[in-house]
């Protein structure tokens, strides 16, 4: 039990990683992003194409892929989402999927669709233990630098002028807009900052297992589910919601694993029907 | 997409070219000759439909090139009956999915009118598209399905396969690891949750209890599983095991070696699938590739000949040279394929050569050599040659010499293998 904890731990941090974008659009943007996924594979894929194609070691890779990534967000944030954020949420639903849809196609087209996984040589110990488990050197860096990423985000939200906005225009936008907040700028900055996340999370993962462009879609349901577990408006309740889908995916696949999914799913209506607002979340008023 | 030599002419003066060759050629024959004879007269139309995109794109490409290159090999003609023709292909992306295989084949068969199926890749697949050319009364060959299925759903009669059995592909690993000293007392499965797999372990078993070497476990996991590591912890809490085996896909072995190896999990043999020679888990796996064993149908250092090709190696170079990359054995396998149709329609009536009822019975009588290896077909139309020849991985940089069986045997097999 202990081991499928400290495993479940470790890949909980890129769950966390991920979901944070996913969480703040929807609290800040007000849109469930079905494209969130495909900023995911995207920063993990670009992260492959440059270390092994250009030949960029692992971290600059890593940090090229996610700003890339972000800037791939805020241009769909500018380009489409922009457009039609204050329509009906079905429509916006159903843009955010075309979207998701049409990029992974052409990532499909361009870059083919096989499975690919990144080496990454680190010249680490191959690590140590914790009780009786075993820990990967590069498994705990990788999780060492989520929490850290995470740290970053939550100062970034908390100290700093664009995270007042960001704050601002989640909580009241018109009275954002009235105190001269820029609400189109704040949403693309988000967005970025959404992308930039889930970009780094996705450059994590490439280096851990494989991914390949359909896999998006896992990806906008496990920011979901993080969601749904940790509560909305919290960074918090995220961190937490992704640490424990991270175990929950791990021990269900590790129990039970032909019904993992089902499992994992289980759990998620089980949190929509007795803790709506999650874990963190500040009560259902907070949903928009 | 067509792989005709020039392209596919779909021009509007083409068209009515056509149109108007077919119109007095009715009227000045007086009759209606078949359909499918006038829109392919002067060519041989083969047609198949492969998953160009999705999980399986990389070997489908690799079909795809193998039956381009045959075309190429036979410069885009071939001997029917006696009068040369041409060669033209059809090839569609059915994205592995078997509905999507049925309406094309349909498509193939009734708007493209091809003379020629070759077979899609994976068992559902090649069901659904075997079920459509039965229906037509057509033959396909097929090399993209191993499962026992084919056999007994439409083999010999509508299909002709040129793979061996699924419940084979890991007989042969199995007896030489059995020959080791000392020899293996246990083995660990992972097995994925599809029937073709389940074959696979099936033979495995089997052969195993013949050799008194005890299943420990049995670890079942989904078809689109992702994470190993749950699967590499159980292992590892299994305690010493002297086999594990992955008989799946060349994206399992990289994932399951990856975790085994992180784990600090070392078996004295690791069976890592039939599709170990694939580039990318090389390309993956590094150095942590020594010592894995992989099963093929096929390598370079066979000494096979056919009509075209005086050794695989041969096959292999101008393969290589033509699409810029080195193939797994699913070149060969595709390019057998239309060769085989190429042999079985060399003495086909004059008067009507693709009647596939006897070009069927053709296949049947079929018996000839080629750089895949030795064809012919049981009752069931499985090819009488199955069985795979064991590889094992060598050195830092690795490389895949064939180890088993010993008529074969390009260099001493390693165990216990190193550790990862």
């Amino acid at each position: 039990m202990e081991d499928v904890i400290i495993y479940g731990l470790l890949r909980g941090g890129i769950y966390a990683l991920a979901a944070f974008g996913f969480s703040l659009v929807l609290g800040v943007i007000g849109i469930v992003n079905f494209a969130h996924g495909v900023f995911v594979v995207f920063g993990g894929l670009l992260t492959h194409y440059l270390a092994t194609k250009l030949g960029l070691p692992y971290v600059p890779a890593l940090i090229l892929a996610a700003v890339a990534t972000g800037l791939l967000a805020g241009l769909i944030q500018r380009l489409f989402i922009a457009r039609t954020f204050t329509s009906e949420p079905l429509m916006v639903l159903v843009q955010t999927f075309g979207i998701a849809t049409v990029v992974t196609e052409l990532g499909i087209h361009y870059w083919g669709s096989q499975e690919r996984v990144l080496r990454v040589e680190t010249g680490l110990p191959p690590g140590f233990f914790i009780g009786n488990t075993f820990v990967p050197s590069f498994d705990f860096v990788l999780f060492l630098l989520s929490l850290i990423s995470a740290g970053v985000l939550y100062l970034l939200i908390q100290k700093t002028r664009f995270g007042r906005a960001v704050r601002a225009c989640r909580d009241e936008r018109q009275s954002a807009q009235l105190n001269g907040i820029n609400l189109s700028r704040t949403f693309e900055q988000t967005m970025f900052v959404s992308g930039a996340w889930s970009g780094l999370a996705g450059g994590m993962f490439i280096a851990l297992s494989p991914l390949a462009p359909y896999m998006d879609f896992d990806w906008t349901i496990n920011s979901f589910l993080v969601m749904v577990i940790g509560g909305l408006g919290s960074m918090v309740g995220v961190l937490v919601g992704g640490l424990i889908f991270g175990v929950l995916a791990f021990a269900s696949s590790f129990y039970v694993p032909t019904v993992a999914p089902a499992v994992t799913f289980s759990i998620l209506l089980l949190f929509l029907l007795f803790r709506p607002q999650g874990l963190f979340g500040s009560g259902q008023g907070t949903r928009k | 997409m067509s792989r005709e030599k020039g392209g596919l002419d779909l021009s509007r003066r083409s068209i009515l070219k056509s149109a108007a060759a077919g119109g007095v050629a009715l009227f000045t024959a007086g009759i209606v000759p078949s359909a499918r004879a006038q829109a392919t007269a002067g060519k041989v139309h083969f047609g198949c439909s492969l998953p160009l995109t999705g999980t399986y794109e990389k070997v489908a490409r690799i079909y795809r090139d193998g039956y381009d290159f045959w075309a190429r090999t036979v410069n885009y003609e071939i001997t029917v009956g006696g009068k040369t023709m041409g060669v033209r292909w059809t090839v569609y992306d059915d994205e592995n999915n078997p509905s999507r295989v049925a309406q094309l084949t349909e498509k193939l068969i009734t708007s493209d009118r091809v003379n020629c199926i070759a077979g899609a890749y994976g068992t559902d697949t090649n069901l659904a598209q075997s079920a459509v050319a039965a229906r037509h009364k057509f033959a396909v060959i097929q090399a993209g399905a191993a499962s026992s299925r084919i056999d007994e759903e439409v083999g010999g009669h509508t299909t002709f396969t040129l793979v061996g059995a699924a419940s084979s592909y890991y007989l042969a690993a199995i007896d030489y690891l059995a020959t080791k000293t000392p020899s293996p007392k246990t083995i660990a499965l992972v097995v994925v949750d599809d029937p073709v797999y389940h074959e696979h372990a099936a033979g495995i078993r089997e052969r195993c209890a013949s050799h008194n070497i005890k299943i420990v476990a049995e670890e079942m996991v989904p078809l689109n599983v992702q994470d190993f590591r749950p699967t590499a912890l159980k292992l590892k809490n299994l305690g010493p095991v002297d086999i594990i085996a992955a008989p799946a896909w060349d994206v399992v072995c990289i994932k399951l070696v990856q975790e085994l190896s992180t784990l600090g999990v070392q078996p004295k043999a690791f069976i890592g699938g039939h599709l170990t020679a694939n580039p990318i888990v090389k390309q993956s796996l590094g150095s942590r590739l020594q010592d894995v064993i992989g099963v093929t149908l096929w390598a370079p250092s066979l000494k096979y000949k056919d009509p075209h090709f005086a050794s695989p190696a041969e096959f292999l170079e101008k393969f290589s040279s033509t699409y810029g990359y080195t193939p797994t054995y699913h070149a060969a396998m595709a390019y057998a394929i239309p060769l085989t149709y190429e042999q079985a329609l060399k003495n086909a009536d004059p008067a009507d050569p693709f009647n596939q009822e006897k070009l069927k019975a053709a296949l049947r009588a079929l018996s000839y050599d080629s750089v895949f290896g030795p064809v012919s077909f049981n009752e069931k139309g499985r090819i009488r040659n199955e069985g795979m020849p064991v590889l094992q991985w060598f050195g830092a940089d690795p490389v895949a010499k064939i180890v088993y069986p010993e008529s074969m045997a390009e260099a001493d097999g390693a165990y216990p293998k190193a550790p990862w």
